[in-house]
């Protein structure tokens, strides 16, 4: 008898629960947006620091805001991503673990007509992303390219100068923008015979460097020195970002003699910071994450108010499926002459972090 | 009350973490989008641990190898339709292939030359991740290949009876509904075929089967269709279970479970019972890797990372290996079920990944020490 009772509580209970499911309607207010940001990872330094001031920010213009991290793993962001579109986000701000993986769910966001914006790294391989921010990578090889030519005064230069480089990771989307942008900026050098390339490794192909890694960069500098540089001097080494730099730099104190050569490098890390104030790395590329939040926080602000976006460049980003229209933002570079200054007043690093 | 919850300890630690669930995230966990959501993001734990539960019938039988098979099959799978440019059926056929080769091998391995489970499918586990990734570094730059066949993705990923998202569509509705009065009437006719009455208990079981299902159909219909990996899942334990039920091996794998001694006695061939069990866990380990290659729409290099985890600690909680009976695959399904709901809860609220899984890992303990105490009499 206990046990019927006992038997058929438990049941109308379980009953209850389930039916309560059909209740379960949309519940939030809908004057306040949702926005929805899903991240890679929490460990990684850069996207706990960015996602925790976007967070603040769009907080800020009264939008309620879910960030998730992934830990890393794709099934683990599909299934977040699906979350936070159950979750009613009216915008979602995306920055993939691996760019073309996100299928099913890039598809649920079409389904439910949610705009998405790939931060930073472009998702590939889906019709359902709207629009991309980044910093400008071409400009990014541009100002490496322009800064050698100052430098230098190369359209004055009264001798030649030899140049080799160092370029990014060939899976990176990006590398081969830093590369053609400093390249393109050279090209009127190379070919006048102003800037000669010694090792005759003059492609993208031939300078990349998997993974952006540092002792792969330092193996392949330290070869190109031992077979061209024993009695000639290298003057220019334009490494397209601070792991390479790092690279290269670690090369040249152990294998090579002569005049200390310009070093070029992007993402003003720590220790390159330190080398360009020692004087072994002559400038870094600077890529302010405030500006980047900044125009994120823009465009999410434009969507949901139904404004036209802001984007200005629709032509570069194509990612497999269709040409995204992206925001770029100024990269700026900073030498030994400005670094402490511009790093310090933004924030980026603390002034102790320098000495 | 003792005898109840002995009997049916799996259910009501089910029934409490959901409860749990539904309250900490404010009943959240149950609006339709979250409801089609447990199956659509944990099919994979659902069909592996089906294989699983079969795997784990006998003692010291485990299979560690598969979050890395599924990794490898989908590396196969990006470099078949996407680099070679096969047709989607050989495709398929191919790695089914693929999938039977590697069970045969550590299943031979297992039964016949007495590696213990662990260590062969511990290999498994580690080449097949280095050769999953290996073989889409050679094919793709970019860590992933993309170009998979469109039929490929229809047949393994997106809805069937596809509706508006913003309407009710009838057909889910009606296929769940068609789903649980086949599986309804398919137990009554194997209870009558034993010759054992319809009792209370099977009676309360059939109803609430049929109310889950009739709830499930209503979410999917209401959230744009049901999930074809939802489809898939159920063909694999319908299949499973009238397998195990019903076939002469089946019942050899019971016996095997129940008493490998006795097995033995009884002229049950046990190591090539064992061998099939490896075999059905790779069948199920390809199946699963076609789908989240179409779930993906790229063969990734972080496909199944973990997936084995969350198939043991589904059958753990299940109290698979703590049975020798054949309501097995049902507490597997339940198991599947309730980490799923664990996995979805904890993201619906929010919680930081790490916390998730200290918080997984305390629910599992718990769940398996309560059984293990209501069953202490039983197994001392």
């Amino acid at each position: 008898m206990k046990n019927r009772t006992l038997k058929t509580s438990c049941l109308i209970v379980m009953i209850m629960i389930l039916l309560s499911g059909l209740s379960g309607c949309k519940r939030k207010d809908p004057n306040v947006k949702v926005i929805g940001i899903s991240a890679p990872s929490n460990d990684i330094q850069r996207w706990a620091v960015e996602t925790v001031q976007m967070k603040e920010r769009l907080q800020e213009k009264g939008y309620e805001v879910i960030v998730q991290y992934a830990s890393s793993d794709i099934s683990m962001q599909i299934s977040q991503i699906e979350n936070l579109i159950a979750k009613d986000a009216d915008v979602l701000i995306v920055i993939p673990v691996e760019a073309a993986s996100l299928g099913e769910a890039m598809d649920m966001a079409i389904e439910h007509k949610i705009p998405v914006i790939s931060y930073d790294m472009l998702i590939t391989n889906t019709d359902a992303v709207s629009y991309y921010t980044t910093f400008d990578n071409y400009k990014v090889g541009s100002i490496q390219g322009q800064y050698v030519k100052e430098r230098l005064d190369l359209d004055r230069a009264g001798r030649t100068y030899n140049i080799e480089f160092t370029a990014g990771d060939p899976g990176d989307n990006n590398a081969g923008f830093f590369y053609n942008g400093a390249v393109d900026v050279l090209k009127p050098y190379l070919d006048s015979g102003v800037l000669r390339i010694q090792s005759g490794q003059d492609s993208f192909g031939k300078c990349a460097t998997p993974s952006w890694n540092t002792e792969k960069a330092q193996q392949r500098a330290e070869n190109i020195l031992a077979s061209y540089y024993n009695d000639q001097d290298v003057d220019i080494w334009l490494a397209s970002n601070d792991t390479t730099a790092l690279g290269v730099s670690s090369a040249l104190a152990i294998s090579y003699k002569g005049k200390y050569p310009i070093i070029t490098g992007q993402d003003c890390t720590l220790i390159n910071v330190r080398n360009i104030l020692d004087g072994k790395q002559a400038m870094s590329v600077f890529k302010d994450p405030a500006m980047l939040i900044d125009a994120t926080v823009k465009m999410v602000d434009e969507i949901i108010s139904g404004q036209p976006v802001t984007v200005n460049d629709t032509k570069t980003y194509f990612n497999g499926i269709k040409i995204v229209p992206s925001y770029l933002c100024e990269p700026i570079y900073v030498d030994k002459d400005n670094c402490i200054e511009i790093l310090t007043s933004c924030g980026f690093y603390t002034i102790d972090q320098l000495k | 009350m003792k005898k109840f919850l002995k009997l049916y300890s799996t259910e009501v630690v089910f029934a409490f973490v959901s409860l749990l669930f539904i309250i900490l995230t404010g009943t959240e966990i149950l609006r339709p989008m979250n409801i089609t959501a447990i199956f659509l993001q944990n099919s994979y734990i659902f069909i592996l641990a089906t294989g699983m539960a079969i795997c784990m019938t006998s003692k010291e039988n485990i299979d560690i190898s598969i979050g890395s098979f599924v990794c490898f099959i989908c590396a196969m799978g990006g470099v078949f339709m996407a680099v070679t440019k096969l047709s989607t059926p050989v495709s398929i056929i191919l790695l089914f292939i693929l999938g039977i080769l590697w069970g045969l091998l550590s299943g031979y391995l297992i039964a016949y030359l007495k590696i213990p489970a662990w260590v062969t499918t511990l290999s498994g586990y580690l080449a097949f991740r280095g050769l999953g990734v290996a073989l889409i570094n050679t094919f793709s730059s970019t860590g992933s290949i993309v170009g998979i066949n469109e039929s490929f993705l229809k047949l393994f990923s997106g809805k069937i009876f596809a509706s508006n998202i913003d309407s009710f569509g009838p057909g889910s509705l009606m296929f769940c509904l068609i789903l649980a009065i086949l599986g309804i009437l398919y137990k009554f006719y194997s209870l009558r075929k034993e010759g054992s009455r319809i009792n209370r208990s099977v009676m309360i079981g059939c109803i609430l089967a049929f109310i889950v299902m009739s709830l499930i159909g209503v979410s999917f219909g209401l959230t744009g269709g049901v999930p074809v990996s939802f489809v898939w899942m159920f063909i694999v334990v319908a299949i499973t279970a009238i397998w195990i039920e019903r076939s002469a091996e089946g019942r050899r794998l019971i016996m095997l479970g129940a008493n490998p001694e006795n097995a033995r006695i009884a002229g049950v061939n046990v190591r090539k019972a064992m061998l099939m069990t490896y075999v059905f866990m790779a069948v199920c380990a390809t199946l699963t890797g076609c789908i989240v290659l179409a779930r993906f729409h790229a063969s990734s290099s972080y496909a199944g990372v973990n997936f084995e985890m969350d198939t043991i600690a589904a059958c753990a909680v299940g109290g698979v290996s703590l049975y020798g009976g054949k309501q097995k695959i049902f507490k597997a399904i339940l198991g599947a079920a309730l980490i799923g709901i664990i996995n979805l809860g904890l993201s619906l609220i929010g919680v930081d990944m790490n916390w998730q899984w200290i918080i997984k890992g305390i629910i599992i303990v718990i769940s398996v020490s309560f059984d293990m105490y209501l069953k202490k009499d039983r197994y001392e």
